[in-house]
């Protein structure tokens, strides 16, 4: 099978589906970069080159480099999206959120409802998170827990370029809005993406390997350094168990319940603020549907309730490490 | 004015909107001291001749998304009147099945987007909207009305700018009724709201808002525009608030005198009959017999709504999602 | 110098690069012979057990349980008492140097494809470049994978030719609106191309079906057939099994639907059915899926006979069958000179669960025809 990019896999995604769908359309800031501009159009392919060559397949009018106005463009992404069209939005970083919460919030995630399910609302919102970029404070943040919190969102944190290409022409193809969460530190990932198209339902999570002492529970990029962790504790004769929920809203709780019990310890990795966040909540979900099957706490690894910095040595501290997993997996496995 | 051409029965249409809207709002006022409405709710009394003369040159599929004080919007654009009361009583019979309220009213069917709880909130919609139609290439137009105080969210500034660049067919309609909530909008409000969108080259009118013809008229133009490739307008269109900011609202905050000056004055609906009467158009017989078919269609818009089942329990849970699990 | 021998991880079919250790089944101390079940290692695609290729004393176990190691690895050490620990901490040693050696510099063997009637045919060729070759031929929802326990050892003898049916793994749906007849039609396309005028033909279920109507087509040049849990030797069969497999698209109902197919549900991990998912979600998948269902079964009636085929065939035939098949079940009667084999502790994939015995009888016939 082909080896591709996490970057390749969602272009292919976007790709297959703007030819599927003539309603399928993209807008977002440089998306093709260099609109406008005395030399070369598409020069970016987008701020991390996602979006390369869909301006020549497509056309200006279905990939539209938008102005730096989030507001605007994703109230009018929301606005298409309710009268026919299948909009694909992008929010450079996810952090500009701040500046178009209220089309996301209180719009698009609440037609539905509010019209007495009268309304569709097929929008996807592709935007890039997480740390490890030395941005500083406004361009890594994981803000997961605040789109999993608002009922009408769907959220999606594919981690690996197979789940990227799935995960997004399932998202493009499903009729409520969706925010699709990308890792910036994922793109260069390269891994097993088919050719043809293929979508992964919502509310499925990976078993990324079974095990049966410690279950480690890693979203988005996590999911990756629950494996390091689990390769590791495995040299050490400590069977660890990875699962990436591949989603949070919907979540997979059943999967997550069925493994929690079989296996009694749980270690949730999760790349966000700890206080109510997915972390959190998952460890709540676990104590009220399986509480008598655990052996332990359940124990979180975040990151602190601190901003992101921007010094290397400080950034690096703030993400959760494969030796912080290791070592709340050990502490539940002492506490038998 | 060209509206004055129209035949007769597409007058007596417009006085019939025009009445519809203000004894909806007035029927609501009186109903709110009952306790069976829930909440408050934002009346558009005094604003009529905007809403009717904006939507009277529209098609039948144009959009129009609408503010918190959006019953006019919707009555204008073809709403149902018994889904409406319905609605504003919480039934499960109302346009939104008793979930959206006031507030959200909607009705996608004949092209209404929505009130909004979000001051300026529908603009960027609208454009999404305007957006749709030029894609598909229906001709359709979109209409974002707000009021004045949403010209001093950042989002209207946005709105204008990607409306523009993007020669969306679409007119941000600006009824300014004077007051932002209980604030007046000379104390808020910096410039000129017409020379705020030429700053992006988008053409603007100032409109009478008591005269549904200027409305229309003005409207017509906008539209034409929008349709053939022009681009957005801008309406600013003054209109009369005659009540407080919400139903509960004992509005102290404008004087006796002005609110005075503005039933007797500024009343759209006593411009019209003397206008069309004095043109001899209509007979006041005609008026008065319109006056009294609507007061037949609230009076069973009220009945049918208080009889109307409350929605079901499991509705709290259902339409959250097209499908969620 | 006292006897040492290693126990390693061993390369079950082309894409694996390692191995977990899931359960040691002997213990440092006992006396084991060889074809001795010592110890179950769990790839991206089943659990499987490793029987012993050395006899002696358990001496030393190298890889702890849940360790996941690469292919070649040393897992343990078997050698006589006599032997020190001086020795084997050598021989350990002296291991740890070879590892990675062998794995890394091998020829990753990859799969070809061929047009046959306008669809691409993907197949993996192991073994010897010419002369009699053996075809395997997987079963429904299956892919040439389904020969990872058994295509390696078959291809130290012979030629062999692991094939991807329309609509499987990486060959297109057939173009022909009869299923089963486009199977038919793209194994003999692929037979063409290799040149030889003996075949061996071994299949699995809907496979075994393709196979017996190959094996009729190809006449003297069919050397033997071995069929493993064939279609079409019994009116009935569990229907439900092929729509069910169709229908799960999540991973819990899926587990359920493959854990019917062996005899022990611990062997289907978590990888395999993420694998078979992931084949399932494809594009125009279940479209082929379904009208190859269909081809096989009317709810639980069979809908071909297969009979008639092996009664033409004038080479050797047997069949092989999981004593706990749910899917096919043993058939009471087997026609003509047809031998049947039934294997203790396997369901419907004997070649996955029993492989040991499974190579032992394919290369048996496939070395008594010469």
């Amino acid at each position: 099978m082909a080896q591709k990019s996490y970057r390749q896999a969602i272009n292919e995604a976007l790709h297959a589906e703007m030819a599927r769908d003539p309603n399928v359309i993209l807008m977002g800031e440089d998306l093709t970069g260099g609109a406008g501009g005395s030399g070369v159009q598409d020069a970016w392919g987008g701020p991390f080159g996602v979006t390369r060559g869909l301006l020549g397949a497509y056309g200006p009018e279905r990939v539209r480099d938008t102005p730096i106005s989030e507001a605007a463009f994703i109230g009018a992404a929301a606005g298409a999206a309710l009268t026919g069209l299948r909009p694909v939005a992008e929010i450079m970083f996810i952090d500009f959120l701040g500046v178009c919460f209220d089309q996301i919030m209180n719009q698009a995630a609440k037609f539905r409802y509010m019209f007495g399910g009268r309304a569709r609302t097929p929008l996807v919102i592709r935007a890039t998170y997480g740390a490890g970029t030395r941005a500083g404070s406004q361009h890594t943040q994981a803000l997961h827990p605040i789109l999993t919190h608002i009922p009408g969102l769907k959220v999606v944190m594919p981690s690996t370029p197979y789940d990227a290409k799935g995960l997004l022409i399932q998202a493009i193809r499903d009729d409520d809005p969706v925010m699709f969460l990308e890792h910036k530190m994922l793109y260069d990932m390269v891994g097993e993406v088919p050719d043809r198209s293929y979508t992964i339902p919502f509310a499925e999570a990976r078993v990324v390997r079974d095990g049966k002492d410690v279950l480690l529970i890693g979203l988005g990029r996590m999911a990756h350094i629950a494996e390091a962790a689990a390769e590791e504790l495995a040299r050490n004769g400590i069977s660890a168990c990875v699962i990436d929920p591949r989603t949070t809203s919907p979540l997979d709780v059943e999967t997550l319940v069925e493994f929690a019990e079989k296996i009694g310890r749980v270690v949730i990795v999760d790349e966000a603020n700890p206080r109510c966040s997915v972390a959190a909540d998952i460890s709540a979900i676990l104590c009220e549907q399986c509480f008598d099957a655990l052996k332990g706490p359940i124990r979180m690894v975040t990151a602190p309730h601190t901003p992101v910095p921007y010094a290397p040595n400080l950034e690096d501290a703030y993400i959760p490490s494969a030796a912080r997993v290791v070592e709340a997996a050990q502490s539940l496995l002492r506490t038998r | 004015m060209s509206a004055l051409q129209f035949p007769r029965e597409r007058i007596i249409g417009i006085y019939r909107s025009m009445r519809l809207i203000r004894r909806f709002e007035e029927r609501l006022m009186e109903e709110m001291s009952t306790g069976d409405i829930p909440g408050n709710t934002h009346l558009y009394a005094g604003q009529e001749a905007s809403a009717v003369g904006v939507c009277l040159a529209l098609r039948e599929d144009d959009y129009i998304s609408s503010t918190h004080r959006g019953h006019g919007h919707s009555i204008a654009k073809g709403c149902e009147i018994d889904a409406m009361m319905a609605e504003l009583f919480g039934r499960a019979t109302g346009t939104c099945a008793g979930k959206g309220g006031s507030q959200h009213i909607a009705d996608l069917r004949k092209g209404m987007l929505g009130a909004n709880g979000i001051v300026a909130g529908g603009a960027p919609i609208t454009c999404g909207a305007a957006l749709s139609a030029k894609l598909r290439g229906t001709e359709q137009v979109a209409v974002a009305f707000a009021g004045d105080g949403a010209m001093n969210e950042g989002v209207m500034a946005e709105s204008f700018n990607l409306a523009k660049i993007w020669m969306l067919p679409i007119i941000f309609v600006i009824e300014n009724n004077g007051y932002g909530e209980a604030t007046a909008n000379a104390h808020v409000s910096a410039g000129s709201f017409t020379r705020r969108a030429e700053g992006y080259d988008i053409p603007t009118d100032e409109v009478d808002g008591t005269d549904v013809f200027a409305v229309y008229e003005a409207t017509r133009v906008a539209v034409e525009r929008a349709r053939t490739g022009g681009g957005p307008t801008l309406l600013h269109i003054h209109v009369p608030r005659y009540f407080g900011h919400y139903s509960g609202d004992p509005d102290t905050y404008r004087s006796a005198d002005e609110k005075g000056e503005m039933r007797k004055n500024r009343d759209c609906l006593r411009l019209f009959r003397s206008r069309v009467e004095g043109a001899a158009l209509l007979e006041g017989a005609d008026l008065d017999q319109v006056e009294a078919e609507v007061e037949d269609q609230i009076n069973q818009a009220v009945a049918a709504a208080r009889a109307a089942p409350r929605p079901d329990a499991a509705a709290l849970h259902t339409d959250v999602y097209v499908k969620y699990m | 110098m006292s006897k040492i021998e290693a126990v390693t991880v061993p390369k079950w079919g082309m894409t694996m690069t390692e191995g977990t250790i899931v359960t040691w089944l002997v213990q440092e101390g006992d006396v084991i012979s060889k074809g001795d079940e010592i110890v179950e290692i769990e790839t991206s695609k089943l659990t499987n057990v490793v029987e012993s290729t050395a006899a002696g004393t358990l001496r030393r176990i190298v890889l702890a349980e849940g360790v996941t190691a690469p292919v070649g690895a040393l897992a343990a050490v078997v050698a006589d008492p006599a032997a020190t620990e001086e020795e084997l901490e050598a021989f350990i040693a002296s291991y740890a140097s070879r590892a990675g050696a062998g794995g890394e510099d091998a020829d990753v063997p990859t799969a070809r494809k061929v047009e046959v009637d306008g669809a691409a045919v993907n197949f993996l060729s192991l073994g010897a470049d010419e002369g009699p070759v053996a075809i395997l031929l997987h079963g429904f929802g299956g892919d040439l994978g389904t020969w990872m326990f058994n295509q390696d050892d078959l291809a130290a003898e012979l030629r062999t030719v692991a094939i991807d049916l329309p609509g499987h793994g990486g060959s297109a749906p057939t173009r022909n609106t009869d299923a089963f007849a486009g199977a038919v039609a793209a194994v003999l396309g692929v037979i063409e191309t290799l040149g030889t005028d003996r075949v061996h033909l071994v299949g699995h279920s809907f496979g075994g079906g393709v196979a017996a109507a190959v094996a009729r087509a190809l006449g003297d040049r069919a050397a033997t057939v071995s069929l493993i849990a064939p279609i079409g030797l019994g009116p009935q069969m569990a229907g439900d099994f092929l729509t069910d497999f169709i229908a799960a698209d999540r991973r819990r109902p899926l587990q359920k639907v493959l854990e019917r197919l062996v005899a022990d549900p611990g062997k289907i991990t978590a990888e395999m059915v993420e694998g078979t998912l992931s084949f399932k979600r494809l594009e125009e998948v279940p479209e082929a899926l379904t009208q190859i269902a269909a081809a096989i079964a009317d709810g639980n009636r069979q809908r071909r006979d297969i009979r008639g085929d092996l009664a033409a065939l004038r080479c050797p035939v047997q069949l092989i069958w999981g004593a706990q098949d749910q899917i096919l079940p043993v058939p009471s009667e087997v026609l003509g000179s047809a031998r049947l084999i039934t294997l203790e502790g396997a369901g419907h994939m004997p070649q996955m669960e029993a492989s040991g015995s499974v190579n032992r009888e394919l290369l048996t016939l496939i070395r008594s025809a010469g």
